[in-house]
């Protein structure tokens, strides 16, 4: 393991966090096992000793299989943390009411249709890397997307 | 689609915690700057796969060895020395020296055989006939 291994997930680290972190969280709904999912797909990717070959959707299915992991330890009842944060104070009036119906509309959709929206807007990963992610051909994460994404703009239709 | 994405990209994203920050850095902080690579930080695969390595060189060169001419002269087994790549000649030479178990098998071997073990060798010698048995010269065939 070289200096430049741990140099490279360090910066991949620092360019990515807020996008690992937020699929942890759509995933296990709590801060702290979100949180947990990322540490643990850091510490997985350095006892394997090598950068993967493709190490942004590697790193996502890591979050993955850890977040998944510590999902069936939340209770679900306890799944309340949202993917947004704190709205500011001068605009809150619409985006907070935004913020509720986007909570809404996101949590009808399908686990599958879900995860891919949130993979795809605010991991900002391609069709490829989340069909790397998934383990599934393209034109399925492509299919979950859009269908996904038309049941939001069901519910969201009085917001331009 | 475009507005719906726009849409949902207008919201802000829940923060990292300084927490997860520290802890990443306390993990990536552990790793020495000069730790081996990961084959010889498990010593029992390294050499393991040494072990496997050295015990296949020894196979090879054991069967090697038996199939090789200086074997077959030391030791006359000469069964998969015929089976290999034995010249007609030699190997009905060879049928003579062979205990009676065997001879039969080399026998029936050499009557299954391909047409050039019945091909006339070009120096004075032992020949094989039809029936697989050794005659003394050309002629005798």
């Amino acid at each position: 393991m070289h200096n430049g291994f741990v140099e490279h997930l360090r910066v991949f680290y620092e360019s990515t966090k807020q996008e690992l972190f937020v699929y942890a969280l759509a995933l296990t709904g709590q801060f702290t096992a979100a949180e947990d999912a990322v540490h643990s797909a850091f510490s997985g990717v350095l006892r394997r000793g090598k950068t993967p070959t493709q190490l942004r959707p590697y790193m996502f299915r890591c979050v993955r299989n850890a977040a998944m992991d510590e999902r069936r330890l939340v209770e679900r009842e306890t799944r309340e943390a949202s993917v947004f944060g704190q709205v500011s104070s001068d605009s809150a009036g619409n985006l907070e009411q935004l913020k509720l119906d986007l909570e809404d509309a996101l949590s009808t959709l399908s686990d599958d249709e879900r995860e891919c929206i949130i993979l795809k807007i605010y991991s900002g990963l391609t069709f490829r890397e989340i069909a790397q992610v998934r383990n599934v051909p393209q034109g399925t994460a492509a299919a979950w997307y859009s269908r996904g994404l038309a049941k939001v703009r069901s519910q969201l239709e009085g917001y331009r | 689609m475009k507005d719906q994405e726009r849409l949902l990209r207008k919201l802000p994203l829940a923060p990292v915690s300084e927490n997860l920050d520290r802890r990443i850095e306390q993990l990536l902080a552990t790793v020495p700057a000069n730790a081996s690579p990961n084959l010889l930080k498990r010593p029992i695969l390294f050499w393991h796969a040494l072990a496997m390595a050295a015990f296949g060189a020894i196979i090879s060169f054991s069967i090697g060895w038996y199939i090789s001419p200086e074997s077959v002269q030391s030791d006359p087994t000469p069964v998969i020395y015929h089976v290999v790549n034995m010249p007609a000649a030699e190997t009905a030479r060879w049928l003579d020296w062979t205990q009676p178990p065997a001879r039969q098998d080399l026998r029936d071997l050499l009557r299954s055989a391909s047409p050039q073990l019945r091909q006339a060798p070009t120096e004075k010698g032992p020949y094989v006939n039809d029936a697989g048995t050794v005659a003394g010269s050309e002629k005798e065939i």
